[in-house]
């Protein structure tokens, strides 16, 4: 499969978020069907790689906007199990105290996730504007935005596009290509041969990577983090992956059984246990270990949500706005890095 | 108009409202380096009404930045950067056009504050010319403002005059949310009284202010059709009917409060409003003026507003589309039919 590419603590990191994604993201599967706790939660499962991956390319100080299904980019970026399922389950004493969050959560302040948007493609055009407002404050950070691959026939992802482009902005676009958009197939919207072909268009870099291979993940989306960083403009990523519910009669009927089976053996964190176990960086006894702490995580998360209160009925108008002792938005300035096009001089 | 101290009345002079527009903003990006400009056509052209003329040369092109053709995302990346520690500008060319932004306006810049539990606010200002009456044809006349303010979220100012766009514009940027401020395009060569330049004065973005004092009608109005029902006002004063306008210049959040005062002193009300009738700004003011001040009321509320067509062409039928002076003086005649006779 590989060379050793990477050291090997960070492919036992990877390791670790891989699988911390996977039980979160099944145990939270599991609580949806009880239908007790949960009214909505997107499954990732199957996709992991490329979320865990491409956030796990990024410098601290870069800026993330996850789309719906990137659970394992938001635990790379320091959210905690606690954080997101009490979020999940709709509990006071969560940064949104139950107002939203069933699909996204943010942080614009310490851990850099763009604070996004559910409707499909709206995202991009706002991480087109924190690198316009990375680039102005002279910052060397890059944003690094996720779109599925139904998104990318939204008008919206078009002009977010072409703005990031002609303003040479320090953006990744990462495409999880899972092969369909809702319920229709990627070759019934596009003829492209990839839609990283895209990229053509706009005069930038794009690439298609194996998104169930984690390793590569993150070297595609260092690449592109250099390219963006070093001034070079967008770069629009392509990771081909699938969505793979963990048993087979979760999975919507349009949803070809060969197609299934095939990505089931793309298994993502099957492909690096195995890359692992035959570099014996891992065996049995140590996965099982990383079990064993995630479960416990887990479990603690679950019981510390459910100990929360409710939220209150919050009515008060004055929510939507910002208090008069609002500290000023965005993230503390940092210094200038490599970026090398000339800049202004603004200061926050 | 506000009320200035003698030193500050001996520096007044007549500017138009856009070179008032131009002022506000030249005035902020001096005093803070994270403001920056964006939109269509703002550099080399100066912007659709040449209000941002000038802008790019003293600022330079990074802080005020052209764009492609892209409302959504000139809206969404103002959005983005201001989560990211600026405090941008963002210029549509016309308020027609903010549909094409509205995703982002609606369900990003107004409602992430809540969302979030307050983990990020939107310290934007969407600039956006509105109105009709030069011709432009029923896409590019329409004044949407109802549409916004029916948002949670979002603040939507509409100012009538110079001294009022500047010391809004102001208020505006310096503004921890998102607001969008909504200007007419007849408005920009219309001049009025505003301190000069450095000079520092702002305007609130949630009080209305009285433009003419009366006892006998409030017309309760705002941007262009201020202008109007003052005209109307020294016309009625001339029978010895002595009309108090009411301009309310901030849409949302609105000062009911000025309104109410001004019912409680003339006992009669004239809406008066550009846009079209139903469901429209105008019937949600009067709706809150029965609701709160129907005791203050000695006859129903009038309402003029525009009429019930995409705006015509032909300046003829144009013309004929939106509330005029001599429309306004027949309703309050019928609202205060024994003043006529006094």
């Amino acid at each position: 499969m590989h060379d050793l590419e990477l050291p090997a603590s960070d492919l036992l990191r990877l390791f670790y978020f891989l699988t911390l994604t996977r039980h979160l993201d099944d145990r939270m599967v599991r609580l949806r069907r009880e239908g007790t706790f949960i009214s909505n939660f997107a499954s990732g499962r199957g996709q992991e790689a490329t979320a865990v991956g491409a956030a796990y390319a990024l410098e601290p100080g870069d800026i993330l906007a996850p789309s719906h299904r990137d659970v394992g980019a938001m635990l790379v970026r320091g959210m905690t199990p606690r954080e997101l399922v009490a979020q999940w389950l709709g509990r006071d004493s969560v940064a949104t105290h139950g107002r939203d969050g069933h699909l996204f959560q943010g942080d614009m302040r310490d851990r850099l996730i763009v604070p996004t948007t559910g409707i499909p493609g709206s995202a991009l055009p706002v991480a087109v504007g924190t690198a316009l407002g990375s680039r102005l404050r002279s910052e060397p950070r890059v944003t690094l935005a996720y779109l599925g691959d139904g998104t990318v026939t939204v008008g919206a992802v078009h002009e977010a596009l072409t703005m990031a482009s002609a303003l040479d902005l320090a953006l990744v676009c990462v495409i999880e290509h899972n092969g369909y958009a809702g319920s229709m197939p990627t070759e019934r919207h596009s003829h492209a041969r990839h839609l990283a072909d895209r990229a053509m268009g706009y005069g930038i870099p794009g690439a298609v990577v194996d998104g169930n291979d984690v390793v590569a993940v993150v070297q595609a989306t260092r690449q592109a983090l250099q390219s963006a960083r070093a001034g070079r403009g967008p770069y629009l990523i392509e990771a081909l992956t699938f969505h793979v519910p963990a048993e087979e009669e979760q999975a919507p009927d349009f949803i070809s059984r060969e197609a299934l089976a095939f990505w089931r053996r793309q298994d993502p964190l099957e492909r690096l246990t195995r890359y692992l176990t035959s570099l014996e960086i891992l065996d049995v006894a140590r996965q099982k270990d990383y079990v064993a702490e995630i479960e416990d995580l887990l479990d603690d998360a679950l019981a510390y949500s459910l100990a929360l209160p409710l939220p209150a009925p919050l009515s008060d108008p004055s929510l939507c706005f910002a208090p008069d002792d609002a500290p000023p938005m965005g993230p503390p300035l940092i210094a200038i890095g490599a970026l090398t096009r000339e800049r202004s001089t603004i200061q926050a | 108009m506000a009320r200035l101290n003698e030193d500050e009345q001996q520096i007044m002079r007549s500017i138009t409202y856009r070179e008032a527009l131009r002022e506000a903003m030249r005035e902020e990006m001096s005093r803070d380096s994270r403001v920056i400009v964006i939109g269509e056509d703002i550099d080399a052209y100066g912007g659709t009404y040449a209000v941002t003329k000038g802008l790019a040369e003293e600022f330079g092109r990074e802080r005020v930045r052209d764009t492609p053709l892209a409302e959504e995302v000139i809206v969404g990346a103002a959005v983005g950067a201001a989560m990211a520690g600026l405090r941008p500008v963002a210029e549509l060319m016309t308020m027609n056009f903010s549909l094409l932004a509205s995703d982002q306006i609606v369900n990003t810049a107004a409602k992430v504050r809540y969302m979030f539990g307050g983990q990020t606010h939107v310290p934007l200002v969407i600039r956006m010319p509105a109105g009709g009456g030069a011709q432009r044809g029923a896409q590019h006349s329409q004044t949407l403002e109802s549409w916004y303010a029916h948002v949670p979220g979002i603040k939507v100012v509409m100012p009538a005059t110079p001294y009022d766009a500047k010391g809004m514009l102001k208020s505006a940027i310096r503004d921890e949310d998102t607001v969008l401020f909504i200007e007419h395009e007849l408005l920009y060569g219309v001049k009025g009284d505003v301190p000069d330049e450095g000079v520092e004065y702002t305007v609130p973005l949630n009080r209305g202010e009285i433009k003419r004092e009366g006892r006998d009608i409030s017309l309760i109005t705002f941007s262009r059709m201020v202008h109007i029902c003052l005209q109307a006002a020294e016309e009625l004063a001339k029978e010895g009917i002595e009309a108090e306008v009411v301009d309310m210049r901030c849409i949302r959040p609105i000062d009911l409060d000025l309104a109410l005062d001004s019912i409680a002193k003339t006992n009669h009300a004239l809406v008066v409003e550009e846009g079209w009738k139903y469901y429209g700004t105008g019937q949600g003011m009067a709706a809150m003026l029965y609701e709160y001040g129907f005791d203050s009321l000695d006859a129903p509320i009038g309402h003029i507003a525009g009429v019930d067509v995409p705006t015509p062409y032909s300046k003829h039928i144009e013309r004929a589309a939106f509330p005029n002076r001599d429309e306004i003086i027949t309703a309050v005649h019928k609202i205060l039919p024994q003043r006529v006779a006094r």
